[in-house]
This record gives C-alpha cells, structure tokens and sequence, in this order.
C-alpha cells in the first residue's frame, strides 16, 4: 500500500517554468538508479480544455514516457509521494485545471484507487478527487439510450471519490482538482 | 503540517526560476486518445460533462 507524505519527497533535478514537466532521480532495489519524468499535457481533446492529463515513467526509446514498466523503486512512497506534489505545483499555478488519470491498464488503475483512498485525508488537503465511470440510461421501453449509429450510448458521470468503494470496484477515471 | 509542505512547494516552484536553458527542453505531446474522449463526442456533450464535473467538486467540498 502506498503511504503519501508530503514531506518526505524526492528534490527535482529539473522544473518547466509552466510547470508541465518535472525531472528526478529514483533509486531502484537493484542499486541502479532512474531518471522518471513527469508530464502534464493537456488532454487531446479539444472539447476538453480544463482536462490535463498526467503521465510518468522513464522516457522510453522512442522519446515518450514508458508509462508501463515496472519498476522497484527502493522507496516508492517517496516516489509517488512526489509526483502527487508535483500535480499539486501545476494545479496550484493552473487553478481552473483539473487533472485526469486513466491508467494504462488495471493494475495502474488498481494503484491509483488504492493510493487515494488509502491516503485520503492528506490528499484531501490539497485535492479534490473525483471518480468517473460510464453509464448507459435504461429507457421505459426496456431499451438502453443508443446513439446515431445505434450502439448502446455511454456517458462518463462524475462523482466525489466514494472512499467506501472497494477497490476491486475500480472507477473507469480519476480526475483531481486543487481543494481551493 | 500544511505550511511546510507549502514551503516545500513554494522551494520547488522556484527551481524553475533557475532553470532558464535547458538543452534538453523538449515539448512532448500526447495524441493518445484515452477513455475520456472517446466518450466526448461533441462540443455539447463536453459541456454536459463540464457542468456534471464542477457538480461532482462542489458536492466533494462539502
């Protein structure tokens, strides 16, 4: 389980003066030790230009994040910790923001639940987080609401992070704002 | 507890000051669609979710 403390942080070896990119060192069981990055991009929609989305990992061959390695960090708290702070720095110089975290599969996503709810109240004082799943309305007539195309049409509901949600119930999306 | 992680943050921020050249300040984009927007297929339905999002902070704030 993922303990944050906001305190206990890795010092970035390199800050983007929008604060969209950070740098740092992370020291890895086998002695080795990383450079990961963190990028805050805006989303590729453009329907949605208050989303960010926020990614790290090592920068993999072809110039852009790995974000599914795996890696052993020797003190992950520490390694996420940071990160979490690092969203914390953009979206206090970007306060109409918001910051969206799909997850590259249900592992990460599994991840993330588990970090948010374990840590809620330090989160808390700092962000608010937000859970997004997909729902399909049910008509009277025992029909789902379709689309032009006439497949089942799906629409993405926000709502406060349900810290009694278990995790093997995972959101679909995590979206978090600055508690402000 | 809150203001020393402030300061912590506000010690990071200013890092950024000092970082004016940097060769390696390379722009990367992300054209990954991801679950989100595949589901916003129009300026409309943006707005719908827009609105239900700024719902969802405020209910979270209480």
């Amino acid at each position: 389980m993922i303990k944050i403390n906001f305190e206990d942080t890795i010092q970035p070896i390199y800050v983007k003066s929008d604060f969209t990119e950070f740098r740092f060192v992370s020291n890895l069981k086998d002695r080795t030790s990383i450079e990961l990055q963190v990028h805050i991009t805006k989303h590729p929609d453009e329907f949605l230009p208050e989303v960010y989305n926020l990614a790290f990992g090592p920068l993999g061959l072809n110039g852009q994040i790995d974000d599914s390695i795996r890696l052993h960090h020797v003190n992950k708290n520490k390694v996420f910790s940071t990160i979490i702070l690092f969203a914390i720095i953009f979206l206090q110089e970007n306060k109409d923001k918001a910051i969206g975290i799909d997850g590259s599969n249900d592992t990460r996503a599994y991840l993330y639940h588990r970090m948010f709810e374990s840590n809620f109240e330090e989160l808390s004082e700092f962000l608010i987080t937000i859970g997004v799943d997909w729902y399909v309305k049910l008509l009277r007539s025992n029909d789902v609401e379709r689309d032009v195309e006439g497949n089942p049409l799906f629409k993405p509901r926000p709502e406060p992070f349900d810290t009694e949600r278990k995790s093997s119930n995972l959101y679909r999306y995590y979206i978090f704002s600055l508690n402000h | 507890m809150k203001q020393n992680i402030q300061n912590r943050i506000d010690s990071i921020k200013a890092l950024s000051t000092s970082m004016k050249f940097d060769s390696n300040n390379i722009t990367i984009n992300r054209t990954t669609e991801d679950s989100l927007s595949k589901s916003i297929r129009n300026k409309r339905e943006a707005d719908i979710f827009h609105n239900e999002l700024i719902s969802a902070i405020r209910r979270a704030k209480r």
